[in-house]
């Protein structure tokens, strides 16, 4: 090459990089260092039952569809669908060209592959709604009648009957796509060794320690920005936060008790990122059990609590009290519900009414929460504000394992809940919560049996979407809220710091924690 | 001018005394001293975590409550334990002690070995165990655990005294005047090993108090609404990089009133040793 040639190549680069610099498009390689609290139990979908987990395998893999930032479904590895009239078969065509991380192109026989191994494992309901998948996942049946490979780049999906919410199934984690030949070959090992289409291959996991990705070139969608993602695994919150403070660390969570701290720090207070998410935490009362087999018992508790102390004090006012059971950011829906207002007379009439008047009679009430200091103060608060009415608790902490036990198995009169989505749809809330085929550790912990809130459920649930269906689920919220099977506290919200250089994270409702932030492909870094 | 009487010219006892009867008096007058409701959850915003001020001396905690108070209230749940708890262990090991060693042979060997059993296990582990076996931890099933591992030390001491006094020649007079072992046991001998037994109670009870705010540190001690400072401290150490108070006092508050009771236990022993007289 000549020198004139050199410099008018190098004047070419100057100036397109000036250009791309001009707009704003994202800037390809670096490395983004995001941290867990804890190392992901696997990073087989089919296993996953955490956040951790599917935190990695969101990035690994790709399901046949995706949510969008709206958590409308979007197209992934199938770029259309098609829905029959009847609600009950869904087709999908599957992109060409898309590439495991092998090398080898997807095809539709690995989608029936991936939906059968994974009812198989640990989150089986995902597919329960397909024809046959209760007797293959029995195994009564070699397949899953209800998953039919049309050709090489269409499958048909049929349901037992219509679900609303279906697709959102359909782009959950646990209905990612695997390869057959790598998940034969590894079979246990694909837990730590996964393969999947996903913008990021699996790189290295060294337990404890990190778990690293590394951009896939051949993504269906063009490579993404980031050259690497590296998740750390620091369990102590303060080191957590010192890492980030001195920049080891692009994103992080904030420290229990700083975020006003954070908030009003000059340094820092342009990281502090909240944005709520799709959970409600919650107070229930097992309907079955004396003394909340009456309603006035439960009312007049519901009456008595003020979910503002909670929220300013325990939680420093970085989340949102709650009326309804539903989170108002699910998209689509209107939040119509009202709480039982803080209302200490009417407590104490209600009381009486039922017999126990300024508490007398009602003996000390057991309420039961999970370790943890949060769970811990919120109890706290709660006796502190009983008592103003007369009602003693008599706080009961079990580790999560035995907590939710006494809560399934209804041994437990008073305690505590958060319902965090699965899928984004007032029916993963509703219907999974109070339907009374679901009482026990399906969701209805409650215990709650109402014909007239079943026949809502049913009725909605096989609805298609719109203001109709809405109408039914806020209908069924009221009442319940109004029986106080169930007493709102307040809706999660996630909080991070994240470096201003971080650009692109989709901060969406159903990221519940700054590590879950999916997905990283449109990420890069400003420097 | 008289010389003041020796327990008053001894500045360790002294320290002690006075720390003790602070401690006594705040915990017993509590109710009477708190500036506010230790329980109270205040409405509105703002007030939590809140550095020590004129309103909140001791400042607040998490949940806007006032750390001043709930120190005070803190002090009765310690109080309580170390001193409920050592009346047990001395009943219990000065009986123990007196049939070991007065009875010696199999009575002593059998009584000392379930001793040394007793003493061969890590206490607070022990502890955390025993408290596990009950289905709801508590400030009573504290005080069990520690009444059930703690007659130990006394049972020894009083052993060994009594091992001595006994071939006494008081203790052979009251024999040889027809005693029976039960007035010998607890006219002659008893009287005779109280002071290294007030020595070893005022420490143990020193002990208690540790051992009540560990176990109440770790959640199995005093249960909301029970105040106690080791549950206090467990509830501080979130913030105390960033509101110390929360947990700095209340710890501060069990450092000094085990001190006190350690120097008082010291000074005790100076001053009721005989070798250790001047």
């Amino acid at each position: 090459m000549t020198r004139a040639a050199l410099a008018a190549a190098l004047l070419v680069v100057l100036v397109a990089s000036a250009l791309s610099g001009a707009a704003v498009a994202a800037k390809p390689g670096g490395t983004l260092r995001m941290v867990f609290m804890a190392d992901p139990p696997t990073l087989d979908p089919a296993h996953a039952t955490d956040l951790t987990s599917s935190a990695v395998i969101r990035q690994v893999f790709d399901a046949l569809l995706e949510l969008d930032e709206k958590l409308v479904p979007a197209p992934a590895l199938a770029e259309r669908w098609m829905v029959s009239a009847d609600h009950r078969a869904y087709t999908f065509h599957l992109r060409r060209g898309a590439k495991f991380h092998n090398g080898r192109e997807v095809r539709a026989a690995d989608v029936k592959y991936s939906f059968e191994r994974a009812a198989r494992g640990k989150r089986p309901w995902v597919f329960e709604k397909l024809v046959g998948a209760r007797e293959f996942i029995q195994g009564g049946a070699p397949e899953i009648a209800g998953v039919r490979v049309v050709d090489d780049a269409t499958v048909e999906l049929r349901l037992e009957r219509p679900f609303a919410p279906f697709l959102h199934l359909i782009a959950y984690d646990a209905a990612s796509i695997v390869p057959r030949e790598e998940a034969d070959r590894r079979g246990a090992g694909f837990a730590s060794h996964p393969v999947g289409t996903g913008a990021f291959r699996f790189g290295s996991w060294r337990r404890d320690d990190q778990v690293v990705l590394e951009r896939f070139p051949e993504h269906f969608r063009g490579p993404a920005n980031l050259e690497r993602v590296v998740f750390r695994v620091i369990p102590a919150e303060a080191t957590r936060f010192n890492e980030y403070a001195a920049g080891q660390l692009d994103v992080s969570d904030i420290p229990t008790g700083r975020c006003r701290a954070l908030q009003a720090d000059p340094k820092l207070k342009a990281d502090v990122a909240i944005w709520p998410t799709l959970g409600t935490s919650a107070l229930r009362f097992n309907v079955e059990r004396a003394p909340f087999t009456d309603a006035r018992v439960r009312r007049a508790i519901a009456h008595a609590i003020d979910p503002a102390i909670i929220v300013n004090r325990v939680l420093e006012g970085c989340v949102a009290p709650a009326q309804g059971i539903v989170p108002p950011v699910l998209a689509g829906w209107t939040a119509t519900a009202k709480r039982l207002p803080l209302d200490r007379e009417r407590a104490r009439s209600l009381l009486a009414e039922a017999g126990f008047p300024g508490g007398r009679g009602l003996g000390p009430l057991a309420y039961h929460f999970n370790t943890g200091d949060l769970n811990q103060r919120i109890a706290e608060a709660l006796q502190a504000q009983l008592k103003e009415v007369g009602v003693a608790l008599e706080l009961r902490r079990l580790d999560w394992a035995a907590h939710i036990k006494v809560v399934d198995d209804g041994s437990a009169g008073f305690f505590r809940q958060g319902w965090i989505a699965d899928y984004p749809d007032p029916e993963n809330f509703l219907t999974v919560l109070f339907h009374s085929r679901n009482v026990g550790p399906p969701g209805n912990t409650s215990r709650y049996r109402n014909p007239a809130v079943d026949r809502l459920f049913d009725e909605a649930d096989t609805m298609a979407p719109g203001a109709q269906r809405v109408k039914r689920y806020q209908e069924a919220e009221q009442v319940i809220l109004d029986d106080a099977a169930w007493v709102s506290l307040y809706h999660y919200a996630s909080r991070a710091l994240i470096k201003p250089h971080v650009k692109g994270l989709e901060r969406s409702p159903q990221s519940t924690a700054p590590e879950f932030l999916a997905p990283l492909r449109k990420v890069w870094l400003e420097r | 001018m008289p010389p003041a009487p020796r327990p008053l010219r001894h500045r360790g006892f002294l320290a002690g005394a006075a720390l003790v009867a602070l401690f006594a008096a705040a915990s017993l007058l509590a109710p009477v001293l708190a500036p506010e409701d230790p329980h109270a959850v205040a409405g509105g915003g703002g007030a939590t975590l809140e550095g020590p001020s004129v309103s909140h001396p001791l400042g607040t905690d998490a949940l806007g409550r006032d750390v001043l108070s709930r120190v005070l209230w803190g002090g009765r749940a310690s109080l309580a334990v170390g001193v409920g708890v050592e009346t047990l262990v001395v009943v219990l090991g000065c009986a123990i002690g007196l049939l070991a060693g007065y009875f010696g042979g199999p009575v002593d060997a059998a009584l000392m070995r379930v001793t040394d059993v007793v003493m061969a296990f890590p206490s607070l582990v022990l502890a955390i165990g025993l408290i596990a076996v009950f289905e709801r931890p508590g400030l009573d099933k504290v005080f069990i655990v520690l009444v059930a591992l703690g007659w130990t030390t006394i049972a020894r001491v009083v052993r060994g005294e009594v091992l001595s006094l006994k071939a006494r020649d008081f203790v052979q007079a009251a024999r040889a005047l027809g005693g029976g072992h039960r007035a010998i046991m607890l006219r002659h001998l008893l009287p005779n090993a109280v002071a290294p037994l007030l020595v070893a109670a005022t420490i143990g009870v020193g002990g208690n108090m540790v051992a009540e705010a560990g176990l109440s540190f770790l959640g199995l001690g005093a249960q909301s609404p029970t105040i106690s400072w080791g549950a206090m401290l467990a509830d501080g150490q979130t913030f105390l990089a960033t509101a110390p108070w929360v947990a700095v006092f209340p710890g501060a508050a069990l450092l000094l009133a085990v001190l006190g009771v350690n120097l008082l236990g010291d000074g005790l022993r100076d001053l009721l040793d005989p070798r250790l007289r001047a």
